[in-house]
């Protein structure tokens, strides 16, 4: 990756927590934008995948499963009182694509092209995608634009 | 368990609504950031790029929040932040935000296509990011792939 792109990444990935903290004002959703980064972080350390996870594909990860799995969960009232199972399918996710990643890139590097390819792939098999995609109600059409 | 979890999950149909709710906030809330213009000119490009878009292909009834809402966030999130220069490099900015329109129209399409009639989901659109990665001008733009 271009170095001046990747420094940029890291200054995103970096600034998570802190952005979160700036845009919803709120200390509980924070600390929930705060694990998710935490514990990918961990678990590319426990996999030692440091210098093949490239920081694109590890911030569209975080990125992602906070922005539009966990955020839209946790200003839901019926999930926002039980927010544990959604975290838990986070981490599950998060664990999974990065043992994915490890068999499918080998020794090569994992990049955002790849991270994304791993999700369209294991789709039907990431826990925490399904909350958004759940089938529509029939009386619930107020999505709609 | 696993189903169990699933089937929890998906009780909570709400979820989609609430990204609706979101979906419109995600401009507003950078309206005041640092770089502030143009954080906030990024986000509201992109979300009236998906929105225009979406009318010109008839897919506007068709395509749900969640896809919507999906394809926001990366390429503001994945492409847009961490491609942008400063606001004294407006002629760049420009020139990645024509990218970015552009594989607004590439991924639509797609999703369109694949889509056949039906609702198109976040999941269709991350499908089409993947089939037409290559395509992408804005990917190209970024530097991803040098």
């Amino acid at each position: 990756m271009n170095p001046a792109f990747e420094k940029r990444y890291l200054a995103h990935f970096n600034s998570f927590e802190r952005d979160v903290r700036q845009k919803t004002g709120d200390p509980f959703i924070t600390e929930g934008a705060a694990s998710i980064r935490e514990f990918a972080l961990a678990e590319t350390k426990r996999l030692k995948l440091n210098d093949q996870l490239q920081i694109d594909a590890l911030y569209f990860l975080v990125s992602t499963l906070y922005e539009w799995v966990y955020r839209p969960a946790f200003t839901t009232p019926e999930t926002k009182s039980d927010i544990a199972p959604v975290m838990q399918a986070i981490q599950n996710d998060i664990t999974f694509l990065l043992t994915k990643a490890i068999e499918q890139n080998k020794k090569q590097d994992i990049r955002l092209k790849d991270m994304v390819q791993l999700v369209a792939k294991l789709w039907d098999e990431l826990q925490s995608l399904q909350i958004p995609e759940a089938p529509l109600a029939s009386d619930n059409h107020g999505y709609r634009r | 368990m696993r189903q169990r979890l699933v089937l929890h999950l998906r009780m909570h149909k709400q979820i989609l609504n609430q990204m609706l709710g979101l979906y419109d906030e995600y401009v507003a809330a950078r309206r005041w950031e640092a770089f502030g213009s143009l954080e906030s000119a990024g986000a509201f490009a992109i979300k009236s790029y998906i929105e225009n878009t979406a009318h010109e292909l008839c897919i506007h009834s068709k395509l749900r929040i969640d896809a919507r809402y999906f394809l926001l966030l990366t390429l503001h999130e994945m492409i847009w932040l961490p491609t942008r220069v400063s606001p004294q490099g407006d002629r760049l900015n420009r020139e990645l935000l024509l990218a970015i329109k552009d594989d607004v129209l590439t991924l639509l399409k797609h999703s369109k296509q694949e889509a056949d009639g039906e609702e198109i989901t976040g999941e269709q659109v991350l499908h089409s990011c993947h089939k037409m990665w290559p395509e992408l001008k804005s990917v190209e733009l970024a530097c991803c792939e040098s």
